[in-house]
């Protein structure tokens, strides 16, 4: 039974005195109890969309088109009676940053009861005891001591069991996510899509998941539809989607999606170039110019949803792939790199970094570190948030000072360590032009003439790919995010760096253009020899990017080796369970750890990993294990895995 | 908040006190003119001014002279006017009530109609009430105090006739007239107070309805007025929360000129009256008490600063 249907919609903003054309002509239909996955890169217009589909038209966004959920259309409706009757009634939204989504100045349980009582006519009493079941239903500890916090009083997974329950409270039939586990640590991330996937299946709510994370959706989801240029350009089954997509896109988004299965790539897959401006309609089929299978006819006609495999498969392509054919990129050997005569550039030997808070006990971010980065490799360091990765980070950088422990740079001076943020907009100076940007380090090297340093950021620029004709005199927040980065790397390579922290390069990117990136920070490595510490949550883009991988929990190191070995073959319970919470290895999805690190900063004595390990024994309560050598380049800090016989001269003290 | 920061606080003020006791006594002291000519008039003799002079105490060196006020300043005296000889503690009860009347209500029609109009402005931004509302404001902001009290005179008591031009009953004589004779000093002193809340109001409330978490609010059903008063405005009001006791610093400052313009018994008129004498005890007196008000005001910013945002309550509370 059809619960929303979609037909002919379309959706323009406003920008200036252009209108873009998000979303064109798309129809949809979402059944009861239905996942339907909404899948694209950003500017694809699937949150657009995912609005559109509830009536919500913001000034300046024009819908057209019919949008029916059971039989109301709701495109009839104005902004007061859908407020009264749709919103949060019928349909629950579940908003994409749940950092942002709850008001950061009203108590949770204020915010959970507000629209029950409008909708169900309840009181608060009653408001604040069903609040307290939505809570529980989403698995949040003691839910009626969490009515009386702030928001800011909840870690971000609290926070989004919050924003579901809300969406939940007043039991709809229909749940809008918006990237509802993007901004979120991947083991936090499966709990939340396995309570989503319970909650829907229980409560017989449909789901339209919005994400631009493709293996995930096609995990969760009963059908898929993936949105390009502001079209449904393919729609199938998730089932077997993998091998049997047909447009090239979805191959493409596909395979420039890390994995942690198969042979580490030398060179991700990316998608070249970038989303059409939707300002005038394409000509021809909008995916054409970045397509390798387009010909003639897919730059002049544009092409419509057809079936393409069996009636429940349609695609809109002019040159439907054949199942399963590789799309782009082909193997190629690993050039040779210095990484492999492993000399060191940077040593840290039990390093310890704390904060410091006035009339407070001082916060251990990272309790005794011991790492070393050879020259020319990539290190990856992974970790949930919190774990003092970003930290770690900072101090190799000598922007923290350690508060025990050394950092040595055996290979040269100290002024040559190169940070990359994850903002890399934020990073730029808005005032400047790109040229002006990458030039400044040379100006306080003292090299060159004003116009030597120019021709050298220029030639920098071209090295990272972007073109200085054209872009040069842009400023920077006229760059996409792909661009940004690149001239973020540009500015780092022009102070000649030996080592770079990257500290999460690519989170906040496409899926294609994280691709690029990493691609281009190996490219940097093999042409300039610089080492770089590569940290990141994402557990496929750490093993894309990286040689050697370390593992932190909660300021320590809990393991550490070749990614192969670490990522391939964890031995550590907690790396085993993190890479277990990554979508996209051929089973279901697994909530592989239950619960959130205990807080930061409160030591138990023993493992730091104890009161979330499944194979955790007395002796874990006990001592800290150190790290073990299990072989030439793995080493462990597990009691289980490697009872410390002989503990290594890194380990920590 | 905590006991200690309270003492803390307590501390800090009495701190602030003593300097500005300070550096008013010695501006006092330095500037040209002397109470005791100004108390006998241009024709007095030298013999009569070093009479008065020393009747004053004011033959004393300064520094003694500011320690004899200091002590009995501690006990609760602040000396007597040369002028009047009334003691300077009677003409501040006098007229302190009449200015903090002036300078609250004041406050309370800027912001009331300021919230109104500033989350409106935010809500449709190029839209009617937003585009009279900026350049209504800035024509506000841009005229001097004394201009627009001067207009409104013009306007509402020589042309229309409908309000006094100057003075006011006592609220207990005449309860209807002293409300009359308080409107147009309210709206003269409350005319860029509320252009200023309405700018930055609007500015903040634009921030935050672009938040997600406005969206998650409208995606919830809440009707429009819950967006903008619970959602929108607390947030929004921060800003304004720790401004609020700044512009009414300025206030005290506007009083001087609006009780100036309707000829109002206020503290204001008091000042400049006691620096046209010379008259140094008085105009101690009242900068010394608008300063205690000053500063008490700032602390309760703070405090509703916490309330509007439990980020700051819980950084503060270890």
């Amino acid at each position: 039974m059809t619960l929303l249907t979609l037909t002919g919609l379309n959706v323009s903003i406003a920008d200036g005195t252009d209108r873009i054309h998000a979303v064109r002509d798309v129809g949809m239909t979402i059944a009861r109890r239905e996942i339907v996955g909404l899948v694209g890169e950003s500017g694809c217009g699937k949150s657009t969309l995912s609005r559109a589909a509830v009536g919500l038209r913001p000034a300046g966004v024009t819908v057209s088109g019919s949008v029916r959920l059971d039989d109301t259309e709701l495109l009839d409706l104005d902004h007061r009676t859908l407020a009264a009757e749709v919103w949060g009634r019928k349909v629950g939204f579940i908003p994409q940053n749940p950092m942002g989504a709850l008001n950061p100045v009203l108590r949770i349980g204020h915010q959970l009861t507000e629209h029950m009582r409008r909708h169900l006519g309840i009181g608060a009493r009653e408001a604040r005891t069903r609040a307290a079941d939505a809570l529980a239903a989403t698995g949040i500890p003691a839910p009626v001591a969490a009515l009386d916090k702030f928001p800011h009083e909840l870690s971000g997974g609290m926070r989004q069991r919050v924003a579901i329950a809300m969406a939940l409270a007043c039991d709809p039939a229909l749940l809008i996510a918006d990237e509802p586990t993007t901004a979120l640590d991947v083991t936090i991330q499966a709990q939340i899509i396995d309570l989503l996937v319970t909650l829907c299946r229980d409560r017989d709510m449909a789901m339209l998941l919005v994400s631009h994370d493709l293996p995930l959706v096609l995990q969760v989801a009963d059908r898929v539809d993936v949105m390009y240029a502001g079209r449904v350009v393919e729609r199938a089954p998730s089932t077997g989607l993998a091998e049997r997509r047909a447009m090239p896109y979805t191959a493409a988004l596909l395979d420039s999606v890390p994995t942690l299965s198969g042979p580490q790539p030398v060179r991700l897959p990316a998608i070249g170039g970038t989303p059409p401006d939707l300002r005038a309609a394409p000509r021809g089929c909008a995916f054409a110019v970045r397509c390798g299978h387009a010909d003639a006819e897919c730059a002049t006609r544009e092409p419509t949803l057809q079936p393409v495999r069996g009636d429940d498969h349609l695609t809109a392509c002019l040159r439907p792939l054949e199942a399963k054919t590789p799309v782009i990129g082909e193997d190629e050997t690993a050039p040779e790199t210095a990484a492999d005569r492993a000399v060191p550039v940077l040593r840290a030997t039990d390093l310890v970094l704390e904060y410091r808070v006035p009339g407070r006990p001082s916060f251990r971010a990272v309790d005794g570190v011991s790492l070393e980065l050879h020259e020319g490799e990539i290190l990856g360091l992974v970790g949930e948030s919190g774990c003092g990765k970003s930290t770690l980070g900072r101090a190799l950088t000598g922007l923290i000072r350690p508060a025990a422990g050394t950092i040595e740079h055996p290979a040269g001076e100290t002024a040559d360590v190169q940070l990359i943020f994850q903002d890399a907009k934020g990073s730029l100076n808005p005032r400047r032009s790109i040229l002006d940007v990458v030039a400044e380090p040379l100006l306080y090297a003292g090299r060159g003439t004003t116009r030597e340093r120019r021709e050298e950021a220029a030639s920098l620029l071209a090295s990272v790919g972007l073109d200085p004709e054209v872009l040069g005199r842009r400023a920077p927040r006229r760059l996409s995010g792909g661009q940004a980065q690149r001239v973020a790397i540009a500015r780092a390579l022009a102070a000649k760096p030996r080592v770079l922290v990257c500290d999460e390069p690519v989170s906040a990117l496409d899926v294609s253009v994280q691709a690029q990136i990493i691609n281009l920070l190996m490219d940097v490595r093999t042409a300039t020899s610089v080492s770089i510490l590569f940290i990141a949550h994402d557990l496929a883009a750490v093993r894309a990017a990286s040689d050697r991988v370390a593992v932190m929990y909660l300021g320590v190191v809990c393991e550490i080796g070749s990614a192969e070995e670490v990522l391939g073959a964890p031995r550590h319970p907690y790396t085993k369970a993190l890479v277990a919470s990554v979508p996209g290895q051929g089973g279901r999805l697994r909530a592989s750890l239950s619960g959130e690190p205990p807080a930061p900063g409160d030591p138990s004595s023993g493992c730091r990993f104890q009161t979330r390990c499944p194979e955790a024994v007395p002796e874990c309560a006990i001592t800290r294990p150190p790290l073990v050598d299990l072989g030439p380049t793995q080493a462990v800090a597990c009691h289980v895995v490697a009872p410390s016989r002989q503990a290594t001269g890194v380990s920590p003290s | 908040m905590t006991l200690a920061s309270v003492m803390r606080r307590a501390a800090r003020l009495l701190l602030v006190l003593g300097a500005i006791s300070i550096v008013t006594f010695g501006l006092l002291a330095v500037m040209p003119g002397d109470p005791a000519l100004a108390l006998l008039g241009p024709g007095a003799t030298d013999a009569a001014v070093a009479e008065v002079r020393a009747s004053l105490g004011l033959d004393r060196p300064l520094i003694v002279r500011y320690g004899d006020w200091l002590l009995s300043a501690l006990g609760g005296d602040l000396g007597t006017s040369y002028q009047t000889g009334q003691p300077v503690v009677t003409s501040l009860a006098d007229r302190f009530p009449l200015s903090i009347e002036l300078v609250l209500v004041s406050q309370i029609v800027a912001l009331a109609v300021a919230v109104p109009v500033g989350l409106w402005s935010a809500r449709r931004p190029g839209g009617i009430v937003d585009r009279i509302c900026s350049v209504g404001g800035l024509g506000l902001l841009s005229l001097p105090m004394f201009a627009l009290g001067s207009l409104l005179v013009y306007v509402f008591a020589v042309t229309l006739k409908w309000l006094p031009a100057t003075g006011i009953p006592s609220f207990g004589d005449d309860p209807l007239g002293h409300v009359q004779g308080l409107i147009l000093p309210v709206l003269s002193l409350a005319g860029w107070q509320f252009a200023m809340y309405a700018q930055i109001l609007r500015g903040e409330a634009r921030t935050v309805l672009a938040e997600d978490y406005i969206e998650t609010a409208v995606l919830k059903g809440l009707p429009t007025r819950a967006i903008l008063l619970r959602h929108t405005l607390k947030p929004a009001s921060l800003s304004l929360a720790s401004l609020v006791p700044i512009t009414t610093g300025e206030l005290i400052g506007g009083a001087v000129v609006v009780e100036t313009l309707y000829a109002l018994p206020g503290v204001g008129r008091l000042m400049v009256d006691a620096i046209a004498a010379r008259d140094l005890l008085v105009l101690q007196g009242a900068v010394l008490a608008v300063a205690v008000v000053f500063v008490m005001l700032n602390l309760f910013a703070d405090v509703v600063v916490r309330w509007l945002d439990p980020r700051i309550r819980s950084h503060h509370a270890g």
